[in-house]
């Protein structure tokens, strides 16, 4: 590894630092370490920037050491284990994955969804619409639908988004509403149908309806009643969930979710990309914010928790921890 | 006229999804692919580069991806060698959860700092600034004479004070 050059006084900063760490109870060596910290701005401005190098990381694990003893040992144990050098890392991790990746690309591509289907809103719309058989159809922002009526059947296929839905009563012809994960057919009048990345989210709001998975399994859900639709079984939700239509309204209900959830229902109304760092996907939510100013929800969400909402340009927002 | 970080927002716009799909080509999760996209994206702001500056923008981009994809895989490797250490731990003197994730932060804030020292340059250094040793008993640790192990710490304490400990 090259030398690289350092200024004489961050030299000798790292020189006391040396001779101070050898035996920590030499007082006679403090007091000169004194007189040198105090006999020039930038030998303190070297020190401090050295501390401040040694302090963050390396604190945090003297800290709990101090509470738990052993931490410390613990992780110089972990730190001196052999790690491999990158270039292998690379190699190993170069030939996974490769299959797959463009059906997922192909699967993700959500401009290509929305317009290839019948119906679809864009960033921030919402609709209403009569369907020819006198329902009412409402879609939230970003969300694609296809229709398929004709004498035997009313069948809504839910492409990505989010619809809430009265249906007119047609006993011959049963509508039903069909997602990745299965299908909701109409026992009633009115309901609320939200396609999310690995389930789809069902909210009674009238009456009752039946959903059923593709594998055949079945649940009925009456007024009030919410479930999750997985690929494999079907959640029943313990709580009222019917704030979750107040879209309809312009609002987003939130009584107790992570930020990550409340983040992915203010997408469909947000340009460009937003993302929420790790550390804070978690954090618990409440409030009502409006959906069609995305800017001013953010800013409220950023009032009440311990997160930064930074904007650049309009394609790129970043949620992180307060800095 | 354009901010720097309004440009920042239309490269982003420009190679967002290039950079995804190369990534994607590495790590099999897609959230985590998204992530490291992004997080390529963020190196850029928090480093305050002008994307006009940038040259070749999908070589550049690649290469902050490749060691991203590295340190997560690093992450990972401390991580589960720092959980797997915890097991064997009786419960009561095991640390809380928002403790166990402080700690691997910090492990790998120190791993990227020390990354390429000699073992036992690193030994020496992890026996003084974690365990609080004195050089004395450090070298009987390591078998090295005290002189030694002042050269030590001061190559590791160089290699600190230049290496960014930025999270």
């Amino acid at each position: 590894m090259s030398k690289a050059r350092l200024d004489p006084a961050a030299e000798q900063a790292i020189d006391w630092m040396v001779r101070l760490s050898a035996d920590r109870n030499d007082t006679r060596l403090h007091a000169r370490f004194d007189t040198w910290l105090n006999s020039d701005p930038a030998h303190a401005q070297a020190w401090g920037r050295l501390q401040e190098r040694l302090g963050g990381a390396f604190g945090t694990v003297r800290a709990l050491d101090q509470r738990l003893p052993g931490q410390a040992g613990e992780a110089r144990r972990v730190l001196m284990q052999p790690g491999t050098s990158r270039r292998d890392v690379l190699r190993a991790i170069g030939g996974l994955g490769l299959l797959g990746g463009g059906l997922w690309l192909a699967a993700r591509s959500e401009v290509g969804t929305t317009l290839m289907a019948d119906l679809h809103t864009g960033t921030g719309e919402r609709r209403t619409l009569e369907l020819e058989d006198g329902s009412q159809l409402s879609l939230n922002a970003s969300t694609a639908v296809d229709l398929q009526f004709d004498a035997h059947q009313r069948l809504v296929l839910l492409r990505q988004g989010e619809l809430v839905i009265e249906v007119a009563p047609d006993p011959q012809r049963p509508l039903r509403v069909r997602t990745a994960q299965g299908e909701i057919r109409a026992l009633g009048t009115r309901f609320l149908v939200s396609q999310q990345p690995d389930a789809t989210r069902v909210v009674v709001l009238q009456h009752a309806v039946r959903a059923r998975l593709h594998d055949g399994s079945e649940l009925d859900l009456q007024e009030g009643q919410a479930a999750l639709l997985h690929a494999q079984r079907i959640e029943r939700l313990g709580r009222d969930e019917r704030h979750r239509a107040d879209w309809l309204n312009g609002h987003l209900n939130v009584l107790d979710d992570p930020l990550d959830a409340v983040v992915d229902a203010l997408r469909p109304y947000t340009r460009g990309f937003v993302r929420v760092a790790p550390q804070v996907r978690n954090l618990r939510v409440q409030g009502v914010f409006p959906l069609n100013d995305p800017q001013r929800s953010f800013g409220a969400l950023a009032e009440t928790l311990p997160i930064e909402v930074r904007h650049y340009g309009p394609w790129l927002t970043l949620i992180g921890p307060k800095s | 006229m354009h901010t720097p970080s309004s440009k920042l927002g239309f490269f982003f716009s420009d190679h967002h999804r290039w950079l995804l799909q190369h990534i994607q080509k590495r790590l099999r999760n897609r959230a985590d692919a998204e992530d490291t996209a992004a997080e390529a994206f963020c190196q850029l702001l928090v480093a305050r580069v002008d994307p006009d500056s940038i040259q070749q923008p999908r070589a550049f981009l690649s290469t902050i991806a490749r060691r991203l994809i590295f340190d997560r895989h690093r992450r990972r490797q401390l991580e589960n060698a720092y959980l797997e250490r915890l097991s064997s731990l009786p419960e009561q003197v095991a640390p809380s959860p928002e403790e166990q994730l402080l700690l691997v932060e910090a492990l790998v804030a120190i791993d990227r700092a020390l990354t390429g020292l000699p073992a036992v340059v690193k030994a020496a250094f992890l026996y003084s600034q974690l365990d609080g040793l004195s050089y004395v008993e450090i070298g009987r640790k390591l078998a090295l004479s005290e002189r030694t192990v002042s050269r030590y710490m001061k190559q590791a304490l160089r290699q600190c004070y230049l290496a960014e400990m930025a999270p």
